[in-house]
């Protein structure tokens, strides 16, 4: 096997590892935000699900997660790819981190926004996408950058359930080839191709956010 | 199965997860340690006056965030053992996750050294005190409350990020549980049961987290509406 034959390989795996990431992405965006919204209900009981949610799937390691969807779920009867499974196990403790990101995102704009958007007769809901939102996002915008490099460096535990990513790659690799030292120094130089891109990027994103409501 | 059943299957589980979760809370303190110590020697190095010095710990910092851990874990166990040297599987897993999160606490120690104000090394240095004293008795005193709370957090990730060392067969809860899996084929009451024994050493440790922020906390500001 040559060498160009290895770096196609790991290229197919790094594809995967993309999608893997962008779907967990987009599926705990979604769900945190939908328990953002609980967690900043008027309703007691709505805010105590929320939290218990957090609180529970914060503590949960990814693997645990996973092992429970991928390996438990079809004892129970449902039969899930391993590629689906990596996508919720990931996204279900995600949207408990994001969660957390957004509600102290919200939390940091100054109590007195709401009170003088009430004051100019908004209701709650007008006041929240109008002024409070506007003024969260940006800073929201770093930690859920870290996020989403955090989500692309957990997809390579979607390898122990065999989702063809590419850290599962370049195990196959290994046991083909017996260069371990080889392989996975040049899959830490494709993980760091994908992350240290993606977080200039954010940088870049972030700096115009912040000079835009400066 | 019904919930008696169940409970008769944890019993039995019971010994060897007591002894696997203990394995985990030694993984995760020696790590947190040596990672607390470590990351204090990234933190200098960033802020050292010396360029290559700094630009070394950069390079290091940039590596270990960029790359996910369970490679980390591999160039150290597979990589070493390939080219020659030989590591336990424990001791694999306590470098990876120490090396790991030196670099993260670096960053956190160095945010917190460099949000004490500037007069403060400025009057100590007019008095007549050196670097390292000034450091010693008048930065890191100070730093700390600011480092303290974000630092326990790593401590409920690098917890969690044990479970990742079963992946190079480093005994722990993970690992432990994958065994008991395959010789009882109840593999999801048996993750469950390990969730549930991560999520109670998590949430304690987010408990603990909780009372050291409140601790530490000065006035803040008052949130717009959530947060009752």
């Amino acid at each position: 096997m040559t060498l160009a034959n290895i770096l196609i390989l790991l290229l197919e795996g790094a594809v995967t590892t993309i999608w893997l990431t962008i779907g967990t992405l987009i599926v705990s965006l979604i769900l945190g935000m939908a328990i953002t919204a609980l967690a900043i209900s008027r309703f007691g009981v709505l805010r105590a699900l929320a939290y218990c949610y957090v609180q529970l799937f914060r503590c949960v390691p990814v693997i645990t997660m996973l092992f429970i969807i991928y390996f438990g779920l079809p004892a129970m009867g449902i039969r899930l790819d391993s590629a689906a499974s990596a996508i919720i196990g990931l996204s279900l403790g995600g949207a408990a981190a994001i969660c957390v990101v957004l509600r102290s995102a919200l939390g940091a704009v100054p109590r007195g926004q709401m009170e003088a958007a009430k004051a100019l007769g908004m209701t709650r809901w007008m006041a929240l996408r109008e002024i409070i939102m506007p003024q969260a996002w940006p800073i929201a915008l770093a930690p859920l950058g870290n996020f989403a490099i955090g989500t692309l460096k957990y997809t390579s535990i979607a390898s122990a359930v065999g989702a063809p990513e590419i850290t599962y790659k370049a195990q196959l690799l290994v046991q083909n080839l017996y260069k371990s030292t080889e392989i996975y120094i040049m899959l830490a130089g494709f993980y760091l191709l994908m992350s240290l891109p993606m977080a200039r990027g954010i940088r870049v994103i972030e700096r115009r956010l912040n000079r835009k409501y400066r | 199965m019904n919930f008696s059943g169940f409970l008769g299957l944890v019993s039995q589980w019971q010994p060897q997860l007591a002894m696997a979760t203990l394995q985990t809370v030694e993984m995760a303190g020696l790590s947190f340690i040596l990672a607390a110590v470590l990351g204090l020697g990234v933190a200098f190095a960033r802020i050292s006056k010396n360029q290559t010095l700094a630009h070394a710990a950069w390079v290091f910092t940039e590596i270990i965030r960029g790359t996910p851990i369970l490679v980390q874990l591999f160039v150290i166990y597979f990589g070493l053992g390939g080219i020659g040297i030989p590591i336990p599987a424990f001791d694999a897993a306590v470098a990876g996750l120490a090396i790991n999160y030196a670099a993260y606490l670096g960053e956190v120690y160095r945010a917190g050294i460099e949000s004490i104000d500037r007069g403060q090394r400025e009057a100590a240095q007019s008095i007549g005190m050196e670097y390292w004293l000034t450091m010693r008795l008048i930065i890191l005193p100070q730093a700390l409350r600011v480092v303290l709370p974000p630092m326990t957090n790593y401590l409920i990730f690098i917890l969690q990020d044990t479970s990742v060392a079963s992946l190079i067969s480093a005994p722990e809860l993970m690992l432990r549980t994958r065994d008991l899996s395959s010789e009882y084929f109840t593999p999801f009451e048996l993750y469950l049961t390990a969730g549930a024994i991560y999520f109670t050493l998590g949430y304690s440790l987010s408990l603990l987290v909780q009372l050291i922020e409140k601790q530490f906390s000065s006035a803040r500001r008052t949130p717009a509406f959530i947060l009752h």
